[in-house]
Formats: structure tokens, C-alpha cells, sequence
């Protein structure tokens, strides 16, 4: 009776349920499983039992080289691929089959087998269009890639406290608000080395001076984030495809390098003769190579007799003589020798700037005030003809002559020319359009209910194109962004400029005699309110640049009444 | 009505009117060429404006600022005219189409 061999039956064991649990579970997904194996040893086999087409394609592709060459992207992608595509054509193979016959599949299962085998081809299609999607986001992907890495190296800096962020050569063609704002967080790294104790000088600020290179990229824009940095001191730009720099850039006030080349601007910011204008501290700001524009053709020799002519005992100018009236008397002359264009009186012009600094600088000196120098000289050359707007940002008619050129701004002897006769607003109020687009960016979340472009908000809402304009030039100026611009007379903000002009001023140095157009940048000045022809806007620019005017370059003075 | 009054009347989509001053309506350049005789227009004959587009409300905000803008003609650091936020759209179309 006693069976001692046998183990005791445990019957009434709780734990025998527990063996028995994985089994009941594996039973349904039992046949699926062996159905996909089988499926997968089927399109694995070489020799299918139907003859098909697609596989022995697939054997003559494998068996010639130029297959390589469609192999595109990075080269961990590629296994992937060929992976996805390989379950892909199986799937096809799958649906092909069982177009043929359901016999073939069927013959070793129960009922429940073509469930299975239904199944699994779904399953494989699921895959299949699953892996066309990542396939069509891959580009996308990438672009992320080349941004993600800019932000590791960007945390890797802040880990290590490094100064100099190196983002050069990544193919970033978009920097968003997001991966620079940890910047705000450096802290330099107090001092490095644990070995011995901190002496006296590596008691320093913590305040770093970020050095960001952007170098060698793809940027077409810059994000406002960028110019709240304000412990930016080198800021180099060369290498992308920027066509016009933001006026914000004159809130990165500590900026001592900075490097525009290589882009496709323009014109400069009026707000960047700021930076340029160093009270002492020297900057370095390199514009070039870019293609900037051009007052009047400045190649070739000078068509003054005399180029090499510095003002001779310009010692005494201060005394007695008076520099307009000296470079009036030249002006003169050389006209009556007929060979002053534009390009002579830009050089008279150079001409007289250069003798007022002198006598400023002497009259300081003989005063006794202490002046801080920069290198270069700044001096301001001419304008080009003003472009004036109307309320809503349409480009006002001409009232007479020729519309000036669009595009190349060219140097004028009369900016205010084509000023339109009855100005919409000739006074300093703001017109009614402004306040109420002021009041409507502030109160409104534009962006919200705007369209992508003005067009297609304009046929959606039944605005008129330039009110359109406008509103999404509000909407883009947000505090979140740039924010509005500033008027460069009254420094007070805008949306629709009414006015804009470019400034051709000189910047090299006083050894340089004579006037080329590497020394000359152009700045773009863009002007808040109505004007009117008795009251041309440049009457305000002493006011508002205040010391750099008296000082290096006597604007209002060499301005045509 | 006299042919050039020192007042014109404006004359809102919903009947009302505002008497203001010829030189403050004429700031919008729109109303200076319809009340101008020289253009022959209907408006410079009665001195009346009517606008189809514009509501009473808006236009009265419209008047305040011919006035405001006059005033403050050579004025620095003038404040801002002062408006209630949801009437911003409907301003700035006003402003469009009176070229203010």
C-alpha cells in the first residue's frame, strides 16, 4: 500500500495551482507563436514551395554590388533598415500567399490556425507601416540630433563650468529658446585644482564671460534668448546664413568680440554703432566678409588731386580757424575743377569729420577732461534717400523724380527727396493705428488666432494685406521675443516703422587716407513716427546718440539744410 | 450749410453724430480728401461724413484722438491715448480705413 517512491500527492496544495498558471496562459498564445515561427522559417527558407518572384529577386539584388549604393544615412541606421525592410517584404510574401491559398498555411492547426495566421500577417503589417513612419521622420530626427547634441555640449559646459562653448560645425540650422536658456546658469568654476589650498588671487568673481562660437552652421535666425545673455563677451556668428541681425544685439553690452562674417547681411543695426563706438575699452567687432552695401562705387583712385591731404597744422585749427568754412573753400574749389561726384565730397566729408575730432580732442585737452579713445574712428559719411511708410507700413507714393533704388540704397546728397508733400501725421503722436496695435499686442495673445502667414490671415479674417502685416509683426514682437523695436531718434517703441533710411558711416583707422569700402558700414535706421517734410527726422539724432555725435562726427552739421 | 464751417459732422453706421472741428478731422487724410471741394465729393458740400463701417463707439474713440493728436502736436513724451481692450480690433480697422 505504502508507495514511499512516490512523491505524496498534493492535491489540496495551494501551490500546485501556481506550475499550472504559466501553461493555461501559454495555451491560446501557443498556436500564434508557433504560427509566426512557422511563418518566419517559411520566408526564411530558400526554397519556397510556390515558386516566388519577389524572392528570387531579393537573391539577384543581393548578388549584385550597385545595391550598396542605396544605402543611405548613418551607418547604425543602416542594419536597422535592411531590417525593416526585410520584415516589410515578408509581409508582402505573407499577403501574396495567402491570395494563393489559405491550404498550404492551414494544414497542421485547428480552426483557430487561420485566426492565427490572420493575425500574424496583421501584426506584420502593423510593423511594416510602423517602420514606414520612422522612416519618413528620420530627416526630422536628425535635426533634433544636431540641436540635442548642441544642448549636451551645452550641459557638459555647465557641469564643468567652462566659459567657452564650442557649438561650431554641428549643421544646426535652428537653435531654439530652450537650448540656450541653461546658460543663464554658468557659474565659472571657482578654481580646479584640490591639491593645495585656495591662494589669494583664485578669489575671483564667479561671473563667467560666456564664449559662444556658433561657427559653421546652418542659422537663418537667431533666437531672441540669444541676446538675453547678457554675460556674452565673445559671440562669434561667421559661417551662416543670416541676412539680418536683429537690433537686439545692443543689449549684449559686455560683448568685446564679436563676428559677423561670411553671412549674407546687408546692413547693420543702427543699435550696433553702439557696441562699434567703444568708450576705451576696445571691441573687436569683424562685418566682413559680407555684402554689405555700398554708398557709391568706391573703387578705384580718389577724384580728389589731393588724397594723401591731412589738415597741416591742424595744431592751430583750434584757434582760429574755422573747419567748415576751411572744407567749404575746398568744396568749392574742387568743383569749379569739376571733380567732385559723390564719392569726393564722401572724402570731404571724411575730410572734415577728421579735422573736427582733432579740434574736439584738442579743445578736451586744453580743458583738462579725461577722454576715453578708441583705435578707430567713427565718422559719419551720408544717408541714403528715406523711405517713408504709411500708417499701416504700405511705402508711401513719390512725390516727384525717380523712386529710389530699392535695394541698393545708394548715398544722397538730399535723403529727404522724396519725402511725400502732405504727410499723414506730421506730428510726434503716435498715429491711431500704432496704439491700437500696441493695446492689441498687449492685452491679446496674437499668435493664438493668427494664420502662418499674413496672406492667408488676410483672406481668412477679411483684413486688408497690410493691416495683416502688421498684426503678425506685432504678434512675432512679443516681450517673449525680440520685443518691439526702438525708434533710433526717440528711443521709444514701435511696430509699424514709418520711415527708414541707411547711415553710411566710416570706421577705420586715422592712418587710413583714403576712403575704400572696407572702411565704410552701412547701418539701417528705422523711424517711429510720421514725418513731414518741414520736420525730417535726422533733426532728432543729436538728442538721441547724444556724445558719440559731438563727438567723433558732427552729423546735423554736415547734413544738407 | 455753409460751404467751409469750422465744423464738420461725422456720422456713425448707428446714427450718431459728432460735431468736431474741421482742422482736427481733416488729420485723417481720408476725411480731408472727402470734405476737400475741390474733389467734388457729396461730403464737402453738407460738411457730413457718413461712415457705414465704423460704430458710434468706435468713432467717438476716433474723435477723441483727432482731438488728442492735435493737441499734443509738438508735445514730447506724450502719454498714450487710453482705450478699453476690446474695442483694439475694431480701432485698428478704423484706423486703417481713415489712414490715422
Amino acid at each position: 500500500m505504502a508507495l514511499p517512491s512516490s512523491p505524496p500527492l498534493l492535491a489540496d496544495d495551494d501551490d500546485s495551482d501556481l506550475p499550472s498558471a504559466p501553461s493555461l496562459l501559454s495555451l491560446p498564445t501557443d498556436s500564434y507563436h508557433r504560427k509566426r515561427q512557422h511563418s518566419d522559417y517559411d520566408s526564411l527558407s530558400s526554397d519556397p514551395l510556390f515558386s516566388d518572384t519577389t524572392e528570387d529577386d531579393e537573391v539577384q539584388d543581393a548578388e549584385r554590388p550597385r545595391r550598396k549604393k542605396l544605402v543611405r544615412g548613418r551607418w547604425w541606421e543602416v542594419g536597422k533598415r535592411s531590417a525593416h525592410d526585410f520584415r516589410r517584404r515578408m509581409a508582402k510574401k505573407e499577403s501574396l500567399r495567402n491570395a494563393d491559398s489559405g491550404v498550404f498555411m492551414g494544414s497542421d492547426a485547428s480552426e483557430g490556425s487561420v485566426d492565427s495566421i490572420l493575425s500574424s500577417q496583421q501584426r506584420l503589417q502593423e510593423l511594416a507601416v510602423e517602420d514606414d513612419v520612422v522612416e519618413e521622420n528620420a530627416p526630422v530626427q536628425a535635426v533634433l540630433d544636431a540641436e540635442a547634441y548642441a544642448a549636451r555640449i551645452i550641459q557638459m559646459c555647465l557641469d564643468s563650468g567652462k566659459e567657452a562653448i564650442d557649438l561650431s560645425s554641428l549643421a544646426l540650422n535652428h537653435l531654439s529658446e530652450a537650448t540656450l536658456r541653461p546658460l543663464h546658469q554658468l557659474i565659472k568654476s571657482s578654481f580646479t585644482t584640490f591639491t593645495h589650498p585656495p591662494s589669494e588671487d583664485e578669489f575671483s568673481p564667479l561671473t563667467p564671460s560666456i564664449t559662444l562660437i556658433l561657427s559653421t552652421n546652418q542659422l537663418t535666425s537667431l533666437p531672441a534668448e540669444l541676446f538675453n545673455l547678457s554675460n556674452l563677451t565673445c559671440l562669434s556668428l561667421r559661417s551662416n546664413h543670416l541676412t539680418h541681425l536683429p537690433a537686439a544685439i545692443a543689449r549684449l553690452t559686455r560683448l568685446t568680440e564679436f563676428n559677423i562674417a561670411g553671412n549674407g547681411i546687408r546692413y547693420l543695426p543702427w543699435e550696433l554703432l553702439d557696441l562699434i563706438h567703444c568708450k576705451g575699452d576696445h571691441r573687436q567687432i569683424t562685418a566682413r566678409p559680407n555684402p554689405l552695401l555700398q554708398p557709391t562705387d568706391l573703387s578705384g583712385p580718389s577724384p580728389l588731386p589731393r588724397p594723401n591731404y591731412t589738415p597741416a597744422g591742424s595744431e592751430d585749427l583750434s584757434r582760429f580757424a574755422d573747419t567748415r568754412e576751411t572744407v567749404e573753400k575746398m568744396r568749392v574749389r574742387y568743383r569749379e575743377e569739376g571733380c567732385l561726384n559723390l564719392r569726393g565730397e564722401l572724402e570731404l566729408r571724411l575730410k572734415l569729420g577728421r579735422m573736427l575730432r582733432i579740434q574736439y580732442l584738442q579743445d578736451a585737452s586744453r580743458a583738462g577732461t579725461e577722454l576715453k579713445l578708441c583705435r578707430e574712428e567713427l565718422i559719419y559719411l551720408a544717408s541714403s534717400s528715406i523711405r517713408y511708410f504709411g500708417v499701416d507700413g504700405t511705402p508711401l507714393r513719390r512725390t516727384h523724380g525717380f523712386p529710389p533704388d530699392t535695394d541698393n540704397w545708394p548715398a544722397t546728397m538730399d535723403p529727404t527727396a522724396h519725402a511725400p508733400t502732405s504727410p499723414s501725421t506730421p506730428n510726434r503722436t503716435p498715429s491711431l493705428f500704432e496704439l491700437a496695435l500696441r493695446s492689441l499686442q498687449g492685452t491679446h495673445n496674437l499668435t493664438d488666432f493668427l494664420h502662418a502667414s499674413p496672406t492667408t490671415t488676410a483672406t481668412v479674417y477679411g483684413f486688408s494685406p497690410p493691416l495683416a502685416t502688421a498684426i503678425h509683426a506685432a504678434a512675432t514682437n512679443t516681450a517673449a521675443n525680440h520685443g518691439n523695436e526702438n525708434c533710433s531718434t526717440c528711443s521709444m517703441h514701435f511696430i509699424v516703422a514709418r520711415a527708414e533710411w541707411v547711415e553710411y558711416w566710416f570706421h577705420g583707422f586715422p592712418s587710413q587716407q583714403e576712403l575704400s569700402g572696407e572702411s565704410v558700414l552701412p547701418f539701417l535706421r528705422r523711424y517711429k513716427m510720421g514725418v513731414s517734410r518741414e520736420e525730417p527726422p535726422h533733426v532728432h539724432k543729436r538728442h538721441a546718440s547724444g556724445e558719440r555725435i559731438t563727438l567723433s562726427s558732427p552729423t546735423t552739421e554736415l547734413l544738407p539744410a | 450749410m455753409a460751404a467751409s464751417s469750422d465744423y464738420v459732422t461725422l456720422i456713425s453706421s448707428d446714427e450718431f453724430s459728432f460735431i468736431v472741428q474741421r482742422s482736427s478731422a481733416c488729420i485723417s487724410p481720408a476725411v480731408k480728401r472727402m470734405l476737400d471741394p475741390s474733389n467734388g465729393f457729396l461730403e464737402a458740400k453738407t460738411n457730413t461724413v457718413r461712415f457705414d463701417n465704423i460704430n458710434g463707439m468706435v468713432l467717438e474713440k476716433v474723435c477723441e484722438y483727432f482731438y488728442y493728436s492735435e493737441k499734443n502736436e509738438n508735445a514730447r513724451d506724450v502719454t498714450d491715448l487710453d482705450f478699453p481692450t476690446e474695442m483694439c480690433l475694431e480701432l485698428l480697422m478704423a484706423a486703417d480705413y481713415l489712414d490715422i
